[in-house]
């Protein structure tokens, strides 16, 4: 892809969704690869930046990740930015605090401003918040895109509520296109615990879909 | 969700945007810088202005400011030298604050003739926001050329 790029920000703008891909595909030294080549070829490049903090995060060295999130959403702090940011802090050890009054702001423009993100707060709420405000979100989230993300996100969101039943039918929703996603898997595999089902097939499902999978790391493993 | 969109919405509130008010005359080099925060900026640095105290706070991100531009005379650097800061919030979107700084720059500069002047601000430019830059000159006759080429 690069030797088509001429101008400094047309490389600049390759290797950060090519990062992203090596990112998903779990490549890590690739994608530490693809961003660094992104940063060079554009000063002060905010994807790559984030993509290098994701890339410490993914390969568990908490304490790289908190300082890269750091310098990112010192210069951009946007509501997906914010959430990876707070829970690689809570992941270190160390408060979440700072990050998630960030995030209230943020959430406070954007409504605002007549953004809705019901995803983003389905999500945010029933990993760091309130169940309840998630299932709402959640609700609203999947009667406009009743797809397979939003099912997750209403199906965790309900387990977080108590509400067992409807969430592992969602859950099931969710993953029944045999999407190989380490959280959805995840997910299905705490909800079927829950129930009192048995977990050992969904739980290999999502280590195999992505061995490095970290469950206090959710926003890292978004699909979105 | 995909961060461009998300960014490109309300992309105002994230911005720190930057006019620097540059005025000539024949002694000295001028500057009214003001940085303007939108909501989201200006809630991350509200602790610390809060302990330092907004004046106090004005004067060291002014001379912050002042450390990070250049200015320069026919290829000389100047040094700015800081006058009036003052920092001050003001109402913005969904019950936050955007605030305001505003930094009063000069420094004596041989500008009686013809000359260059080249000017550049760097503060907090790997922040995204816009950077709007005016000059205009004072104290020359109607003969001599408005400003410096």
């Amino acid at each position: 892809m690069l030797r088509a790029a001429f101008r400094p920000e047309d490389v600049g703008l390759l290797p950060s969704p090519a990062g992203e891909l090596a990112l998903r595909a779990g490549d890590l030294d690739r994608a530490e690869r693809e961003y660094a080549a992104a940063a060079r070829a554009v000063s002060r490049h905010l994807p790559s930046a984030a993509g290098r903090a994701r890339v410490a995060a993914a390969r568990g060295d908490r304490a790289g990740a908190v300082t890269r999130y750091r310098s990112v959403v010192e210069r951009l702090p946007p509501p997906q930015y914010l959430v990876e940011y707070g829970e690689a802090l809570a992941a270190s050890g160390g408060s979440p605090a700072e990050a998630w009054r960030l995030l209230a702001g943020a959430r406070r423009v954007q409504a605002a401003a007549g953004v809705r993100d019901d995803l983003t707060w389905a999500e945010y709420e029933a990993d760091h918040g309130d169940p309840m405000a998630a299932v709402r979100h959640a609700r609203a989230e999947y009667a406009r895109h009743p797809n397979p993300v939003a099912a997750d996100a209403l199906a965790w969101a309900l387990h977080r509520a108590g509400v067992r039943a409807e969430a592992l039918r969602f859950s099931r929703e969710a993953t029944r296109t045999g999407w190989r996603n380490a959280l959805l898997l995840y997910h299905r595999a705490e909800i079927e615990k829950a129930a009192g089902l048995d977990d050992r097939a969904s739980r290999a499902a999502s280590r195999a879909a992505d061995p490095r999978f970290d469950p206090r790391l959710p926003a890292l493993a978004r699909p979105s | 969700m995909i961060v461009p969109l998300a960014l490109a919405d309300p992309l105002g509130n994230f911005t720190v945007n930057h006019h620097n008010g540059l005025r000539l005359s024949p002694g000295r080099v001028a500057n009214l810088a003001v940085v303007d925060a939108a909501e989201l900026p200006t809630l991350q640095e509200q602790a610390e202005v809060a302990a330092r105290g907004p004046r106090a706070h004005a004067v060291r991100r002014c001379a912050e400011l002042a450390a990070a531009q250049t200015v320069r005379v026919d290829g000389r650097a100047l040094r700015w030298r800081v006058g009036a800061a003052s920092f001050a919030y003001a109402p913005g979107q969904g019950g936050l604050r955007t605030s305001r700084l505003t930094c009063v720059l000069s420094a004596p500069a041989a500008l009686a003739r013809p000359g260059s002047v080249v000017f550049a601000d760097a503060y907090l430019a790997d922040r995204p926001g816009w950077q709007e830059i005016t000059r205009w000159a004072t104290g020359y006759g109607s003969r001599a050329p408005p400003c410096p080429p």
